[in-house]
């Protein structure tokens, strides 16, 4: 025994890299601890110090960002460019929930510190999430993070349709980690590694990707990672777990863990499999197409403005994936400039839903938004801002996403694939432009005008300019993306 | 005239103030004719946008761009100034103004651009501003369909436009349009050319309003008439044919591009030229008689030869000298006897006398009678059709469509302004203040001018032309007037449309009784699509979206049944069924436990013994453990499914309590379906299985890997130490994950004891 | 010794049983619930086998934190159980069917 126990090394691995995410940990502790000697009315106090988390983890990411690749915990743990990037925007992201959503608990007497603290662990697992380097820290950061949205999407305890969205998602999620864990037991056995770097290391190795077992692991991890993302056909938690959740819950969820399964998509696809591409590619095409379709049209039948936007987010992950799909490093920087302008406009639709209701009115259908432009001119210029962009209209921000991965796809020669995505982009762009149209043209029936927060005002409006400026000038952040993806693919 | 009724409270604006708004195209006008004056084209920019996507902001002013420029600003000047006296006294003027500033800087933007994609960028922008300009009177239930009809035609275009432009700059290697002229001879024969042309077709048919989607370009009359004047007729529509001529220098020689062109043009033109005699609204007439000229210009630029160059060139300059003006007109009309209906006008010239000498100029032009520059144009078509040889059908289609042209001509000239004064006094017809007089005044007066010296315009023209086809010699534009085949050919169109003016209500009447043919029209096919998308998605919504959590697991394994048995069947693998002859007693005995107890879950009805038979699988699985080197994970096994077995059974004990659960004693149905998926999924996994564990996992496994394991050591320190060292982080991840679990569980069964109590 | 392919087959069986249990079951959430504890069983039984038979010990590791997640996964999911229950009173799985379209 004591020789089997000197074999094994006493390193302390290093901790450097990791810091952001021990603070966040810490922080989350600290703060539920502070809640619980918090009343309701200072309970604002909870609110500034997760803004203070995020602020400071923010912070330690930038000052520790080298540019370089940084292993550590015996490879469980990586820090590179990608993670950095994704981390940065997950915070900012989750920032902007935060402060979107304090008015609106407010209002409806939910606001107490478990959102935030539930809010943190879930940062806390997609941070696990982007920087994770094998399949046990993959499984864990998922976790954590889908535990706690299965718990927030809950915390609205006396709605019926909330603990239904809870238990569907909950049950269906946990279907699918099954799947994920199953095909990584497998990859795990045929591999004999855990991870990410050896298991790439041995799928390269000409000659290993000819076996079936491993189209099964392969066709497993693709499952799971499709539940996450919410492509089509394993996408039926969205719309009932969008609609069902608070709104400030729908908004968490749809904005920053969309960031943080597309670095699992990265860790696991292509840096993990990239010697099986032509076989994940397949499979990816079959899922791009499926979602975009069905995205797209089953959005017009809605006249919820939140299943609306659940099935617009599910055609997004459609075209997410077209980046993806292409294998090639311009691609893969297509698809993370994607999804970081995807959950920046999808943070603005949920705000707007946010921005437009108060306390005892929730303004989630689409005829709540008729005539806002006599509301606030100002907001609806915002909403029309936030719509032309996601149905990809120039010069707005979505227009340079939907371009990137166009011209990833055709460069890819795969012409047909771009029509095809063509084609349901412009059956999208129908029911976002009806609701510039039920802006602009109809009559309000509402004629309250908007209650919310000076805070809540200032970062819809941030939102929403940002989405035009950043569209203006793209350069930077697609600047940022190449530089994040320069070390995936070949 | 539809007024404004629904911002009482707006102040209404005075002509005067919006009288500044046309100092900005008017100097910007006055400006670019000095430069064009001084500088000689082309002239060149280079600016970076985003490299990364090659895409810079190039800008390359040649003869065409020039020509562009001119009309955008000059038509857009006159706009203003008859816009500040149109809406006048409506709420929503100023947004009105500030849009049509947005909409001409999105103009001038696209017709300067080098790169393919800028120039989509503020084509869509175009689209856009149209949508929100012809959606202007939002209470009329048909401008809002209109607006919307027209912003998804010309997006639906627009979008295709940007797939083809992707595909051409990945085929040329380049997204300037220059230097996609230049590298021609290099890709020329790339067999996904023609679908990159087809791409770019719809892109320029939709916003030039070509068959088949030539519809929206009328119904976007719903707009008010400056804006009508200068989207829908000088301008926006001509973007597509701007495009369509952009690329002629490269794609001219190509036999797909000239007979689509030509062949969809003459169509267009025709089918126009018929539409209009079916409308009774001056408005949707010129509306009409503009998609005849946008057909005409298509068909031209498809046309080979230099002449083609030429025609197109002085049929735009003409076409924005005469049928702006005739849509002030018809705004005048409007405005001054509150009607646009033809029958309705007869002998107007008493009430509005300078209105009816635009009318009659402008008419002039356009029915291409001599002394006027409409002349010219038809002079010019008249010899790009002699170099171009074109067919037989062609030229009588042409000639149909100038008769057509005359027609119309007279309608808005004579039939509205002279004879018999039937204009009903209650309107109380009068005259339009001078703000809308001056520019269908002024326009007119330069096409006289432009008639009488066509000199005067010859070098633009010749520059224009030069841009189009990079043989013209810009010199010879004067000398090629031959007059006699001219004057043969406008001969014929005036006789025939004399013809067909004084026919007018008969051809009216016939043409009513086959409007049934509508029901088969494109127009009809896009109203049917609009109603059938939202049935689809109903459908597919009860298909994919019903709610119901078993159906939503159906699915997903139902998926991944699929694709197992999918790879399988691709594959085709020798299978190796194990000895099963090297099992000891224990094992034996834990996996028969195992499976026996797994089984009976699914036949137990009463949920307790449920639970703990479940345990019992847990349990087996630890007895497994245990004989494979793993103790330590047995008694953690253990102790978790001994924890999940109570808690799960006190949850159960508890929600009894709270409330007796129905006992379930038959099962309702036999789900024949769920069971094939759920043998064929079994099948599956065991072939899976079995390949998994014949692969050689002692031999050459064990060495690939050799380096990077770690050292063997099936003991429980050592997995500890695993643990607590090398997996540290991993292990702060999973002490977060149950503390958190915790907490999150405690406050929602909190919930419950509150309920309780 | 026992064969590898013993070990999977167990596991394969019990992943198609947790499978099978999961979306034939249309009664009960609990049921659900078991199923997917079934399922992660199945995933553990592969990894244990893998470990043993590569001689790599990570493989064991990772079934230990699979049990601990699975620990707390099954305390959120019979939390949102209690708290659906209270909202609905019922557990059964065809009565989650408000939310759709």
């Amino acid at each position: 025994m004591e020789e089997q126990l000197a074999s094994v090394s006493f390193q302390v691995p290093d901790m450097t890299p990791a810091l952001p995410e021990i603070f966040v940990l810490t922080m989350a502790c600290v703060i539920l601890v502070v809640d619980l000697f918090l009343t309701d009315r200072n309970r604002v106090i909870t609110y500034l110090m997760s803004l203070a988390t995020l602020l400071g983890a923010a912070i330690l990411t930038f000052s520790l960002h080298t540019g370089e690749t940084v292993l550590s915990f015996d490879g469980s743990f990586i820090s590179d460019s990608m993670a950095d990037v994704l981390k940065f925007f997950i915070y900012l992201v989750c920032a902007a929930v935060f402060i979107y959503a304090r008015q609106y608990l407010i209002d409806r007497q939910l606001f107490k510190g478990e959102f935030y603290v539930l809010g943190l662990f879930g940062v806390l697992g997609m941070m696990v999430m982007v920087s994770a380097h094998s399949l046990l820290t993959i499984y864990l950061g998922l976790e954590l993070l889908a535990l706690c949205l299965y718990a927030m999407v809950a915390l609205q305890r006396d709605s019926g349709i909330a603990s239904e969205a809870a238990m569907k998602y909950f049950v269906l999620g946990a279907l699918a980690s099954g799947l994920l864990l199953y095909g990584m037991s497998i990859l795990y056995g045929i591999t004999g590694s855990l991870d990410i770097g050896d298991i790439g290391a041995y799928l390269a190795a000409p000659g290993s990707s000819d076996n079936l077992a491993l189209m099964f692991a392969v066709a497993f991890v693709i499952v799971g990672l499709a539940f996450k993302l919410g492509a089509v056909p394993f996408h039926m938690w969205i719309p009932d777990v969008y609609h069902g959740a608070s709104t400030p819950v729908t908004l968490y969820i749809g904005s920053a863990p969309k960031l943080a399964a597309f670095a699992l998509v990265m860790r696991l696809l292509v840096e993990g499999m990239e010697g099986l591409h032509v076989h994940w590619q397949d499979m990816l095409i079959v899922l791009a197409v499926l979602s975009m379709a069905a995205g797209n049209v089953i959005a017009i039948a809605q006249g919820n403005l939140k299943r609306m936007l659940a099935y617009s987010t599910i055609a997004h992950v459609g075209y997410l994936l077209l980046g993806i799909l292409t294998g090639v490093t311009t691609g893969y920087a297509a698809s993370m400039f994607y999804v970081i302008v995807y959950a920046i406009m999808t943070l603005g639709g949920f705000g707007m839903i946010i921005l437009l209701s108060r306390a005892g009115f929730e303004a989630e259908n689409l005829e709540d938004f008729k005539g806002l432009n006599e509301r606030s001119p100002w907001f609806a210029a915002m909403m029309a801002i936030l719509m032309f962009s996601m149905a990809g209209v120039p010069p707005f921000l979505g227009f340079w996403a939907k371009f990137a991965v166009l011209e990833a796809v055709v460069r890819a020669d795969m012409v047909w694939l771009a029509v095809v995505a063509v084609l349901f982009a412009i059956i999208g762009a129908y029911y976002y432009l009806r609701i510039i149209k039920l802006m602009y043209f109809d009559k309000a029936e509402e004629t309250t005008p908007l209650t919310s927060g000076t805070d809540m005002k200032l970062v819809m409006s941030v939102n929403g300019l940002a989405v035009l400026a950043l569209g203006i000038y793209p350069s930077a952040l697609l600047a940022l993306c190449a530089g994040a993806m320069a070390t995936f693919g070949g | 005239m539809a007024r404004d009724s629904h911002h009482t409270n707006a102040v209404a604006v005075a002509p005067a103030a919006l009288l500044p708004y046309s100092l900005l195209p008017g100097t910007l006008f006055v400006a670019l004719a000095y430069l064009l004056a001084v500088e000689p084209l082309p002239w060149a920019f280079a600016g970076s946008w985003v490299p990364a996507l090659q895409v810079d902001f190039a800008v390359h002013i040649d003869g065409l761009a020039a020509q562009f420029l001119l009309l955008i600003t000059g038509v857009g000047t006159l706009v203003f100034v008859y816009g500040a006296g149109y809406l006048a006294g409506e709420a929503k003027a100023r947004r009105v103004f500030v849009l049509l500033l947005l909409f001409m800087a999105a103009m001038i933007g696209a017709v300067i651009s080098d790169n393919l994609i800028v120039l989509f960028v503020f084509w869509e922008l175009t689209s856009v501003l149209s949508f929100l300009l012809v959606g202007y009177h939002h209470e009329q239930e048909s401008a809002r369909k209109s607006a919307q009809q027209a912003l998804l035609i010309t997006g639906v275009g627009g979008l295709s436009l940007l797939a083809g432009i992707i595909l051409l700059g990945e085929i040329a290697g380049t997204y300037s349009i220059q230097q996609l002229i230049s590298r021609v001879p290099q890709f020329i024969g790339d067999t996904r050319l023609n679908a990159a042309l087809t791409l770019i077709f719809l892109g320029a048919f939709t916003k030039s309003a070509q068959l088949p989607f030539h519809f929206w370009l009328p119904n976007a009359m719903a707009a008010p008439t400056p804006v009508s004047a200068y989207l829908h007729s000088a301008t926006m529509v001509k973007l597509g044919i701007y495009l369509l001529a952009r690329l002629d220098a490269a794609f001219s020689d190509l036999l797909f591009w000239e007979y689509t062109l030509v062949g969809v043009g003459t169509l267009t033109a025709v089918v126009a030229a018929i539409q209009t005699l079916r409308e009774g609204d001056l408005k949707r007439i010129l509306a009409w008689s503009t998609v005849a000229t946008l057909g005409t210009l298509t068909m031209l630029v498809g046309l080979p030869g230099n002449g083609a160059a030429l025609a197109v060139a002085t049929l735009l300059f003409a076409h924005a000298l005469y049928k702006a003006p005739l849509f002030f007109v018809a705004g005048n009309l409007d405005h001054g006897a509150g009607t646009r209906a033809i029958d309705q006008l007869t002998g107007m010239r008493r009430y509005m006398p300078w209105t009816a000498a635009a009318a009659l100029v402008a008419a002039l032009s356009m029915a291409g009678l001599p002394l006027s520059f409409g002349f010219i144009a038809k002079d010019a078509i008249t010899l790009a059709k002699a170099e171009a040889e074109v067919l037989h059908l062609v030229s009588y289609a042409t000639l149909f469509v100038t008769s057509i042209s005359v027609a119309v001509a007279a309608i808005a000239a004579i039939h509205v302004f002279w004879g018999r004064d039937t204009v009903p006094r209650e309107a109380h017809p009068h005259e339009v203040p001078l703000t809308m007089l001056l520019p269908p005044l002024l326009l007119v007066a330069l096409g006289l001018l432009f008639g009488i010296a066509p000199t005067l315009v010859d070098p633009m023209l010749g520059a224009a032309a030069h841009a189009i086809a990079p043989d013209f010699d810009a010199a010879t534009v004067d000398v090629s007037y031959d007059l006699l085949p001219v004057l043969e050919a406008t001969f014929g169109a005036v006789v025939f449309g004399v013809a067909v003016y004084l026919g007018w209500d008969r051809l009216h009447a016939l043409l009513d009784r086959v409007s049934h043919l509508d029901r088969v029209g494109p127009e009809s096919w896009y109203w049917r699509k609009l109603k059938f998308l939202p049935r689809l998605a109903a459908w597919q919504t009860r298909l994919l979206q019903h709610g119901l959590l078993h159906r939503y697991l159906f699915t997903v394994i139902g998926v991944v049944t699929i694709a197992a048995v999918a790879l399988i069947y691709a594959a085709q693998p020798d299978y190796h069924w194990p000895a099963v002859d090297t099992l000891s007693p224990p094992v034996l005995g834990a996996a028969l436990l195992i499976s026996i107890a797994a089984l009976t879950t699914l036949f137990v009805r009463d949920h307790l013994v449920l639970v703990l038979v479940s345990g019992l699988v847990g349990y087996g699985s630890a007895v497994l453990f245990l004989f494979t080197g793993a103790p330590d994970l047995a008694f953690t096994q253990f102790a978790v499914e001994t924890v999940f077995v109570v808690v799960a059974a006190a949850v159960l004990l508890k929600l009894r309590r709270m409330e007796p659960l129905r006992r379930v004693t038959t099962e309702a149905r036999f789900r024949p379906l769920a069971l094939v998926v759920a043998v064929v999924f079994g099948a599956t996994m065991t072939a899976l299985v079995l390949l998994v564990a014949g692969l050689p996992f002692d031999s050459g496994l064990a060495e690939f890997f050799g380096a990077q394991s770690l050292p063997a050591a099936h003991g429980r320190n050592v997995v500890n130490v695993i643990i607590v060292d090398f997996r540290a982080l991993d292990t702060l991840g999973e002490i977060a994950v149950l503390a958190f679990a915790l907490l999150a569980a405690l406050p929602l069964l909190k919930l419950a004891r509150e309920a309780r109590g | 010794m026992i064969a590898l392919s013993e070990f999977l087959i167990l596991g394969a069986l019990l992943f198609c049983l947790s499978v099978a249990g999961i979306f034939i079951n249309r009664k009960n959430v609990i049921i659900l619930l078991m199923a997917i504890e079934l399922m992660l069983l199945s995933v553990n039984m592969n990894f244990i086998a893998f470990s043993h038979y590569l001689g790599d010990v990570s493989g064991q590791v990772f079934v230990f934190f699979i049990l601990t997640v699975a620990a707390a996964e099954a305390a959120i999911g019979l939390a949102i159980l209690v708290v659906l229950f209270r909202n609905r009173r019922t557990i059964n799985v065809n009565n989650l069917d408000s939310l759709k379209g």
